[in-house]
């Protein structure tokens, strides 16, 4: 009879495999969603431009786990990058959906399209910061802050309702430094 | 045990330069959108004069031009295509601005009526508090504003070409 080495797999370890494999889904629908919108924007290489939007969604997920680990670690909880960057991009799931009613591609009527996907699905480019930091504001936007904060609340052993504060305030500090970046910014040109 | 001291300081330490980080650039947003500005008046004498204005009165139509920006200038190709059918058209002209020096040479490639004219004092950031390049000031015969509107706007219209 000879006995193994290597330790049974447990309920924890499958359930984090599983997050990881989903996490790796969501980056391709994030792939496919990007290319999408880069067609439909008529840009010469869109999958160049997609690879250079996965790759920003991933840095920006990141950040986003950084900042969410440091700020978990503020008030006593400890959750490992690791932990948390899976679902981070899990959650971000809605954003893709978001990203296609605003591209056009969802065949919604008008209202629809405002109320899932925000202001950006409207017409024309924001003309101040405060449009610009909060262009994105809809039920989606909504669904993927709400899904962050029940993963996050699981991972951390929280309540959901410190979660939902948490991912709330990272989210209003990340829309103001938008809302102060463009107006700051604005008219000048990074053009050649 | 000391590595995870470490690591607890390091976060501490980030989130406050984060913290840091968001609070400077509120305030300088905020100091930057307490300033008072005046609302734009064309007078002709704030402004170094780089070509001159061959259209005597009527209305003006200055784009705000930054000689780097390619956006701005073709939009204002784009104005005077728009408006050269026109029994009479007013008067088009530039405003080149965020230009610390006087430019050497420029060409801008239309015929500009109501001439082109260096921002030399920053009038237009400082004074008029105007950030947009390719933005069009729309005054009338005594310089008054009418108008401003952005790249892609036709100043007397609704209408919006790109």
């Amino acid at each position: 009879m000879t006995t193994s080495s290597i330790a049974p797999a447990t309920a924890a370890d499958i359930g984090e495999a599983r997050m990881r494999v989903t996490a790796l889904l969501v980056a391709t629908m994030w792939l496919e969603v990007l290319e999408a919108s880069a067609r439909t924007t008529h840009a010469a290489k869109p999958w160049l431009a997609a690879l250079a939007g996965l790759a920003a969604q991933l840095a920006f997920t990141a950040g986003e786990a950084t900042a969410a680990g440091s700020a978990w670690r503020l008030i006593g909880r400890h959750v490992a990058w690791g932990v948390l960057a899976p679902r981070l991009l899990v959650a971000s799931a809605a954003e893709t959906l978001a990203v296609s009613v605003a591209a056009g591609r969802t065949h919604l009527p008008r209202a629809w399209a405002l109320a899932l996907a925000g202001p950006r699905a409207g017409e024309g480019a924001p003309s101040h910061g405060l449009a610009a930091a909060f262009a994105a504001v809809g039920l989606l936007a909504l669904v993927r802050l709400l899904l962050s904060a029940w993963l996050q609340a699981r991972a951390a052993r929280a309540r959901f309702r410190s979660a939902v504060t948490l991912v709330l305030a990272l989210w209003l500090g990340s829309r103001l430094a938008v809302w102060w970046t463009f107006d700051l910014l604005q008219g000048r040109s990074f053009q050649p | 045990m000391k590595s995870r001291v470490g690591a607890e300081r390091a976060t501490t330490l980030g989130l406050a330069f984060a913290v840091a980080a968001l609070l400077a650039l509120g305030i300088a947003w905020w100091r930057d959108s307490a300033r008072p500005y005046r609302r734009p008046v064309w007078e002709t004498g704030k402004f170094v004069q780089l070509a001159p204005a061959t259209a005597a009165g009527g209305e003006r139509w200055l784009v705000a031009v930054n000689l780097r920006c390619s956006h701005c200038q073709q939009h204002l190709r784009a104005l005077a295509h728009r408006i050269s059918p026109r029994a009479h058209p007013p008067a088009l002209g530039v405003i080149v601005v965020d230009q610390p020096a006087r430019p050497a040479r420029f060409d801008l490639g239309v015929s500009l009526a109501a001439g082109v004219w260096w921002d030399s004092a920053q009038v237009w950031r400082d004074t008029w508090g105007r950030r947009v390049y390719g933005e069009t000031f729309r005054f009338d015969a005594r310089g008054r504003l009418i108008t401003a509107t952005p790249v892609g706007a036709l100043p007397d219209s609704s209408a919006r070409w790109f």
